[in-house]
């Protein structure tokens, strides 16, 4: 469950956004209209003017971007030093966790992660696989909320990409928000809204 | 349109006469110390091409002691703004350099407790390669931050914020994500750092005027060579001058070099 309520100025532009959801949560809006930063602040990459965000129920307005468990993604979030494999591992080192190689394989398969690749650089793959890679590592740690931002646009067969994460949150007890441009796309989720002009409505 | 491509040509003559100025003391010594002033014994004599090797040695030693402790600094700085550490780090480039030898003479001196304890120890800066290297790193470094900073503030974030919201720390981030992406960073900020270190002779003059024991016994850095040339010869400062001249042509021209393959 996410509960954000926060404003944040930046000269004549202000963000203001207040939603409880949990589940898959759809944001469009154009560009421009504080989708980023909005997913910039729940991530705690950017600290609101006022107001609070909470996971379930827990107040990280004010933890580390490390200490939140909310896994931040767009088209550039990957290691680029790291082969595909090491990069799937990545989160269970960080976090000191015990690798599970039937749940590599099977989240890495379900995401289409090119798994015939994996002595590969993530830097060496494309767009579109990359961002594979980024998901899979990130859902395999099982955060509390993984956010992403505009990366599914850039998926080739995007809607079955998106279903198989939206499966795999759902059966994880991750609550996924993702923004797009695309009125459309934002209605596969469960809790969709758009932004204008920095204001969040409901859809 | 005609008219702004020409103040535009207008702008590049000026500014490579510009340019022009500011080496025509330096163009007129290689061409003066190589013609009517050379003097053959001087030009290429052991005691000078010694000279600029410990000269190229000392500052090198001091730049790889700044790389090694100091691109974390200079990464902290990039990503969180700090005026006050930013301002320590500037103090010593902004000191009048001998200043920094009078400092490092006195700080070693058996007159102070901190002195007394080094001296006790038989840690020594006066007249040895300790004090010329801790002089260079003392005045380059923050030539080396500065870059180094510009360098980190360049470098898109989206890498290390995904590995920090994964969970990493920010040392594990630097290690696994910053660092193997900062190599071409690192050898150019090195490369003006050691430009910097090689033209120092404020601070090297008084610590350091020459170094005791080991393969440069009795050497002094090229710019105090020169220096006590001067004092001695006029004539033959000129020729040696000419001489470190084409080193330091030879150091730019790689730096670009390296630059140019670097970030093509």
């Amino acid at each position: 469950m996410i509960e954000v309520d926060v404003r944040k100025s930046y000269g004549n532009f202000t963000l203001n956004a207040k939603f409880k959801a949990s589940g898959i949560i759809g944001i469009t809006g154009k560009n421009g209209s504080g989708k980023t930063t909005l997913l910039n602040i729940i991530a705690g990459i950017v600290k609101p003017d006022l107001g609070y965000v909470k996971v379930n129920s827990i107040d990280v307005t004010n933890l580390d971007i490390s200490k939140r468990n909310i896994i931040f993604i767009n088209q550039d979030s990957y290691i680029p030093t790291l082969k595909v494999m090491d990069h799937l591992l990545w989160g269970f080192k960080v976090r000191s966790m015990k690798v599970d190689k039937d749940k590599v394989n099977e989240v890495a398969k379900a995401l289409g992660v090119p798994l015939n690749d994996s002595d590969k650089k993530v830097a060496k793959l494309s767009l579109g696989n990359r961002i594979r890679v980024a998901l899979a590592t990130a859902l395999l740690v099982k955060p509390s909320v993984v956010l992403v931002d505009e990366a599914f646009s850039n998926i080739d067969n995007k809607e079955e990409f998106m279903k198989a994460v939206f499966t795999i949150c759902k059966r994880e007890g991750i609550d996924l928000v993702f923004t797009t441009q695309d009125s459309h796309e934002v209605m596969l989720g469960n809790n969709s809204y758009k932004i204008e002009k920095g204001t969040l409505l409901e859809l | 349109m005609r008219g702004i491509s020409r103040r535009f040509e207008i702008l590049k003559v000026l500014s490579f006469f510009l340019s022009l100025i500011l080496i025509i003391p330096i163009l007129y010594i290689l061409v003066y110390g190589y013609t009517s002033f050379y003097i053959g014994s001087v030009a290429f004599s052991k005691a000078l091409l010694s000279s600029i090797a410990l000269t190229f040695f000392s500052s090198t030693i001091a730049v790889i002691i700044a790389i090694v402790f100091f691109t974390p600094l200079a990464y902290y700085l990039a990503r969180h703004k700090n005026p006050f550490i930013e301002t320590l780090v500037d103090i010593p480039a902004s000191v009048p350099h001998p200043v920094v030898g009078i400092a490092l003479i006195f700080l070693d001196s058996p007159i102070n407790p901190l002195g007394k304890f080094l001296y006790d120890h038989g840690i020594i800066f006066y007249y040895t390669y300790t004090g010329l290297i801790l002089a260079l790193f003392i005045v380059s470094t923050p030539v080396y931050v500065r870059a180094m900073q510009n360098y980190f503030e360049s470098l898109p974030q989206s890498y290390e914020l995904y590995a920090r919201s994964l969970g990493a720390s920010e040392f594990r981030t630097y290690i696994t994500v910053i660092l193997p992406r900062a190599i071409k960073g690192i050898i150019s900020a090195g490369l003006t750092a050691i430009a910097r270190a090689i033209s120092e002779f404020g601070s090297v003059v008084l610590i350091a005027p020459y170094v005791t024991g080991w393969i440069f016994n009795g050497m002094s850095t090229a710019s105090v060579f020169i220096y006590d040339e001067f004092l001695t010869y006029f004539n033959a400062s000129i020729t040696a001058s000419a001489t470190l001249i084409l080193f330091s042509l030879l150091l730019i021209a790689v730096t670009r070099i390296i630059n140019i393959i670097l970030f093509k």
